[in-house]
């Protein structure tokens, strides 16, 4: 079946006439070409993982099949944990694409460079919480950083997107990991190392408050410990 | 200005005489006039023993040092400097080194410069190369990471969470029965196992987490394999497309990411043909020019100390025979440019 053709007949009524096709840069990202595109009428973004011509074929297909599927599968489960993330419509792990909900809402990188800090203290809680609800549900989102989260407003919880990375893991060392890319994230934006602590602690703070003190507790000590690793990094 | 570089990170003890003009930033004037070395030999089935190899430096360094002079055609008066690798490294190894820098010094009154040894095999791979700010893949036995230079430092884009490149290679052929280094057996190997390697692709795990590599699973994964009986050209096959394929997506995400127009490969894997080849599809469907280090000093050697000693001289960065140091844990992106 064609994707055209696919849900004919599920027209959902007047929303067809709603789509306008707005302003939108079409992304070729290292992995998958994003795309802004029409499904039974409504705006949806189209996501195709890219054939790579460096790796064998063989190889090349197992990795964009598997990982389709999977991110398909993870959305799916991130939903029944209570966590925003678009919808998905369609998927077809032969040509790689999956159709989905076309969010429009800023990052949070662009939240944090032109909001105040104080206003955004409640919003860096509702992060930590959707990351405390991922991991409960053995998810790890594998690229959690503040491009990937975002604010339909201050007073909601994020959506959280692009699970092209994500797998399923109950490690303490992979929630850890996830965690201390946010970290890095927020330093990177935030400029200053006490502004990026500041906003990490709340974070930890509302993730504590769904994982539980003893699990948050061993999540922080292994952040603690990647810092310390990489090769030839010196313990002092 | 005419450099002695000094090398004894891990198996080799080498030492290059080498020329350039100090502020030409084009390095056109970089010249390699000597470059002599000696390689401690592992047993085979085993790796590097550091204090055989520290024995193995201490017996050649005399001879070694005369004969890149000698082959240079230069007097120990005629050198204007020295340059020595001060880390990372193994610690028997590098303190051979810095004793010979540092007596040399000490003794000829000449200024002593501790190079980086991961820079060095970025200097030496850009002058070789030409190009001019390139987003660096260092491959070796030491290192497997994505660096490009930030205001004014390294800043690495990906790396190896375990297992470099190399150990990856050379760990897998000890369990073959090889001797270190085995990357250019086994990449021999992998070439005949290209028709029937394909098959065993499924067998073995990809990692990349985030945009860092991980091999200690794909080792442990290639181990099996061979004790169920595959063939051994079969597993390299596999286990060089694994490896170097995790490596390309992370090469490609960092192009991505840095907007940077030029790749560098330079360390000792940098000598594999198939890594340049799957490298250079990378390069060619983002249309960015690829440049990889020579073969000839792709590996360990005295002409990258002197490379990197050439960039600390124009910063006059030169340290006294006292305080010269070395360390076994220095990354590249602590240092300061």
């Amino acid at each position: 079946m064609k994707i055209e053709d696919w849900g004919k007949g599920m027209e959902m009524n007047g929303l067809s006439s709603v789509f306008q096709p707005r302003e939108f840069q079409v992304q070729i990202g290292a992995e998958a070409r994003i795309e802004l595109s029409s499904w039974r009428g409504r705006p949806v973004i189209s996501k195709t993982r890219i054939a790579k011509k460096y790796r064998s074929e063989d190889l090349d297909t197992v990795l964009r099949t598997r990982r389709t599927k999977a991110e398909v599968e993870i959305i799916h489960r991130a939903k029944i944990a209570g966590v925003r993330c678009p919808d998905v419509f369609f998927a077809d792990p032969r040509t790689s694409q999956i159709l989905m909900t076309y969010v429009e809402a800023p990052h949070l990188k662009d939240v944090q460079l032109s909001t105040n800090a104080a206003r955004l203290s409640p919003f860096y809680i509702r992060v930590g919480e959707t990351s405390g609800r991922l991991h409960k549900a053995g998810i790890i989102h594998g690229d959690f950083t503040t491009k990937n989260i975002l604010v339909t407003s201050l007073e909601e919880d994020p959506v959280i997107i692009d699970f092209g990375l994500s797998f399923f893991s109950q490690r303490v060392e992979d929630r850890a990991e996830d965690l201390h890319l946010l970290e890095q994230a927020f330093l990177s934006t935030l400029g200053s190392q006490s502004s990026a602590k500041r906003a990490f602690g709340l974070v930890l703070e509302g993730y504590s408050s769904v994982v539980g003190k003893s699990s948050s507790e061993s999540v922080k000590k292994q952040i603690a410990a990647i810092k310390l690793r990489g090769r030839y990094a010196r313990v002092d | 200005m005419i450099c002695l570089g000094i090398e004894s990170t891990a198996h080799t003890f080498g030492v290059s005489v080498a020329e350039k003009e100090l502020e030409d930033d084009t390095g056109h004037t970089f010249k390699i006039i000597s470059d002599i070395r000696d390689s401690y030999k592992a047993p085979e089935g085993s790796g590097i023993h550091p204090r055989e190899a520290a024995r193995h430096h201490a017996a050649v360094c005399s001879s070694v040092v005369e004969s890149a002079l000698k082959q240079a055609g230069v007097s120990i008066e005629g050198i204007d400097f020295i340059s020595y690798s001060a880390g990372p490294g193994l610690g028997p190894c590098l303190r051979i080194g810095g004793i010979v820098a540092r007596s040399l010094s000490a003794y000829f009154d000449m200024k002593l410069a501790a190079a980086n040894h991961a820079i060095g095999h970025i200097e030496l791979g850009k002058y070789l190369t030409s190009l001019k700010n390139p987003l660096v893949l260092i491959v070796s036995g030491g290192h497997t990471a994505l660096a490009a230079v930030q205001g004014e430092r390294w800043r690495i884009f990906g790396e190896t969470l375990d297992l470099t490149l190399g150990q990856l290679l050379d760990q897998l052929g000890r369990f073959m029965g090889m001797s270190s280094p085995a990357g250019p057996k086994i990449e021999k190997l992998a070439l005949e196992g290209m028709k029937n390697g394909g098959s065993l692709l499924k067998d073995l795990p990809y990692t990349i987490k985030g945009n860092d590599v991980s091999y200690s699973g794909l080792l442990s994964a290639a181990k099996k394999l061979c004790l169920r009986g595959e063939r051994k050209e079969d597993v390299c096959y596999a286990v060089q497309e694994i490896a170097f394929s995790t490596l390309a997506e992370a090469t490609d995400r960092a192009l991505a990411f840095t907007g940077i127009s030029e790749l560098l490969i330079t360390g000792g894997v940098a000598a594999n043909k198939r890594l340049a080849e799957v490298m250079q599809e990378v390069c060619k469907e983002r249309g960015i020019r690829m440049g990889v280090i020579d073969r000839q000093y792709s590996g360990d050697c005295g002409a990258q100390i002197a490379a990197e000693g050439f960039r600390l001289a124009e910063r006059k960065q030169f340290i006294r025979p006292d305080s010269a140091f070395v360390r076994q844990s220095w990354r590249l992106d602590e240092v300061v440019l």
